[in-house]
This record gives C-alpha cells, structure tokens and sequence, in this order.
C-alpha cells in the first residue's frame, strides 16, 4: 500500500469547496511531484495532511493520520520564518529538545554549521530554507514534504535523500520540477487531472498542455518536432543536443 | 527618455507589506477606483478581490495584488513578482512588464532571483550582496558570464545553458536569446544549413 494515502476527500474553506472525493495515493520511496496552478489546493492538502486543517480521510501507513504519526513527516513550507520559533539557529533546530549532536550532525550536512550562533533574524533567505530542511530532517521523517520550496536545494542532495529511504513529495508551480521526480500528479481545481510517470506524461502533452506549463525542454522538443528536425520528445538536454547535430 | 526593465538580484530578505483588507491595500495609491480595478484584471484578478481581507488570500493572490499595485505607479517597483505564482501566469506577467515598458513607457525595476524571468524581460541587471552593488551590465553580458554566475550562486537562464552547451558539446555558436521562438529559429536556420 501507499505510504501516504488519501481516500474520497472532501473539504471546503469558507464557502469554497476545495476538494470534492480527492483520491491520491503516494508510494513510498518514490519522488512525486505534486504540480498544480494556483488555487488549484496544493497549499491546502499540505495543510490537510499537517493537521493545519481537520480532516479524517487521510492516512499515513495505513493508519489514519494523526498527533503522533505525523511526528515522521517533514515539511518544508513556503514561509519558513512564519514558522520559526527559536531565536538563534541552534534553538531552533533543537527544539523541541534534540540534543547538540544530532543539531550538530544535520547543520554540518546542509553546510550550515558555522551559522548555528546566528540570529534568526540575521540569516539569508537561502540560510533560512537551510534551517527549515534541517528541522524536517532532525525528525528522522519517513516522508518529506516541500510547499513550492525545492528550488533551494541541490538535486544531487535531494535525491540522496530519496536513496537513504525518506519519500519525498514536491508541491510545485514549476514546470521544470517535473523532471526530478519518478512520478507527478497534476492538479487541477481541487481533482487529480493526470498523473503518471514521465513517459506517460511524454505521450499525453497534448492533454496536460491546455492546463499546465510544461519544461523548458520539452516545450522545445514540441517546437523542434513541428519542424521536423526530430521525431520524439526528449527529457535531456545532452541527448537532444547530440541528436539534433548528429551530422556535423 | 527610454524607458527599459532594470532587473536586481540580491540576497536580501523583503518583509512584505500587510492591510488589513485588500480595498485600503490599494486606496493608499491614490489612483481611482477605475484605474485599481483595470490594474487587478491586468495582474489576473477577479475585482471582487477587493472586498477580501489580506489574511484570506492565497500565497498567488498575495503576489498578484502586489503587482497589481506596483502597475499603478509611474515608476513600477517589484519585489519577487513570480513567488508562488504559475506558468500561465508568469507567462501573463512577462507581457504586462513588456506593455509597461513599450506601451506604457514605464520604467521598472524588479528585485528577484528567478533569472529565467528576468531574462525574459529585463535589459539590464545589477548584483547586489546586501547594500552593495557587486556586478551589473547588460542582460546577455551577465547571463553568459559562467564564473560570475557561479560565484554569486546565480542560476543561468536555461535557455542561455541551452546555447552554452551546445557550444560546448558541438563547438557550435548558435548565439544566445531571451525567447524560445527565437532560438527555435536559429536551431532550424543552423541545422538546415548543415545538411
């Protein structure tokens, strides 16, 4: 089963229902983009899932979600200094009370180490999303959640996280992030439009264009193919390139 | 005057401005209600945002009600304009700095980090580290400068790295640009010529 699983959700904000009988299932281990436009809930389901908003039709291995299982997933939000509650980098990242070893440990892998004396308030917008991911991760989180926030990582660090067992789910307006998970999930208007691995989603462009913005590379290969100059659409710069010049 | 788009990448942080309703949000500018409500549709809004309280916005609505504002203004002023907003519309956003820019003869100045929209739509840009201005120059300058990149963490607009790696892996120039029609034309011209 899913690592994170939602089943048949309904909710409403006020007076607007955000999601009607949302089904979404997460695998563990896997990288999945949850790519949405605006107001079409990605903000809202991670608040669902955080417990920011009530709601009982989620559920994290197998159980439903609740105080104590969600102390196993991370998140990353868009706003991290909302969120901050310590005054110097150290306090925050230990609190409630991890020990400095542990705080020692994470701020050494994200490179932040020399920044744990540092006022809150002194840090760098990047310093900051350092210190975010760092909280998520002192957690030991089975699953690891970014509200629009990934941009500010490294690749290569992202995906050894995904080796080291932690599934990951990206929450993103960004087209090009598409390209860094196994698998993504398009939302649209509070339903589940699409989804499916890259390969799927290179056969149905024509759908998923109407609403969403697609990367860089692939909005090329659709050009380069109009004229021609090749026959599929390509996910690699590198490859691209080496097949368009074939001839030199 | 030639009225162009200054874009500033720095690595401050911006604390954003907070009303207590959308409505006194934009009367503060002065400009009548007919010129707001044009400006909220510019920017992709629905004017009955107006009637809204900042705290029940989205994350997107925010940004866009800022932009909204900032069109307003003789010399438009942007702060992180593509935050948390989509393709479609970043997409809108880069024809309303152009309309301002051409139609509209403004002058704007954008402080952000997204380089890829920068590269879309200003003609200028200047690195800042805190107060100080470290680097700046013309668009193409900047954008193709490797090392500078490198060395202020800066991200190369993919479709400059798109012409920076075929230089590198077929020692071919097809030249750099700031639009994917435009280097779609330059690939078809180049790949034509060659066969």
């Amino acid at each position: 089963m899913g690592l994170l699983n939602i089943k048949n959700l309904t909710f409403k904000y006020k007076d607007k229902e955000v999601f009607n009988k949302l089904n979404l299932n997460i695998r563990k281990g896997s990288f999945t983009t949850i790519f949405g436009n605006n107001n079409s809930g990605k903000t809202t389901l991670v608040k669902l899932i955080m417990g920011l908003e009530t709601s009982t039709n989620i559920y994290f291995e197998d159980k439903m979600i609740n105080q104590e299982n969600r102390q196993k997933i991370g998140v990353v939000w868009s706003n991290p200094s909302v969120m901050f509650m310590g005054n110097t980098v150290l306090e925050e990242i230990s609190f409630p009370n991890y020990n400095q070893k542990d705080v020692l440990s994470i701020a050494s892998e994200l490179n932040i180490a020399n920044a744990l004396n540092k006022s809150i308030s002194e840090l760098t917008e990047n310093e900051e999303y350092l210190v975010a991911l760092a909280t998520a991760l002192i957690r030991k989180p089975k699953l690891l959640i970014f509200d629009g926030t990934l941009a500010n990582f490294s690749h290569r660090y992202l995906k050894s996280l995904t080796k080291k067992g932690i599934t990951i789910i990206n929450f993103t307006t960004d087209p090009d992030e598409i390209l860094l998970g196994t698998y993504t999930i398009f939302l649209n208007e509070g339903k589940v439009y699409f989804q499916g691995s890259l390969n799927r989603i290179l056969n149905n462009l024509n759908k998923l264009e109407e609403f969403f913005g697609m990367p860089f590379i692939i909005e090329l290969s659709e050009k380069l193919m109009f004229y021609d100059l090749i026959d599929k659409p390509y996910t690699s710069m590198q490859r691209l390139i080496n097949d368009l010049w074939i001839a030199e | 005057m030639d009225s162009r788009v200054i874009g500033i990448i720095d690595n401050k942080k911006y604390a954003e401005d907070i009303y207590l309703n959308v409505k006194l949000f934009f009367l503060e500018t002065g400009c009548s209600l007919k010129k707001i409500k044009q400006s909220l549709i510019l920017a992709g809004l629905d004017i009955s945002i107006l009637n809204k309280n900042y705290f029940e916005l989205s994350s997107s609505e925010q940004t866009k009600i800022r932009i909204a504002k900032a069109l307003l203004s003789k010399e438009v002023h942007l702060i992180n304009p593509t935050k948390n907003i989509d393709s479609k519309s970043k997409q809108n956003l880069v024809k309303i700095i152009k309309l301002m820019k051409l139609r509209y003869n403004k002058s704007v100045v954008i402080i952000s980090r997204d380089t890829d929209f920068l590269h879309q739509v200003a003609d200028y840009i200047i690195v800042m580290i805190g107060d100080n201005i470290v680097t700046e120059g013309p668009k193409y300058k900047i954008f193709t400068d490797e090392e500078l990149l490198k060395k202020y963490k800066i991200k190369m607009p993919t479709i400059i790295y798109f012409s920076k790696l075929v230089q590198k892996k077929k020692n071919i120039n097809i030249g750099f640009r700031d639009d994917i029609n435009d280097l779609m034309k330059d690939i078809y011209r180049y790949v034509r010529k060659g066969e």
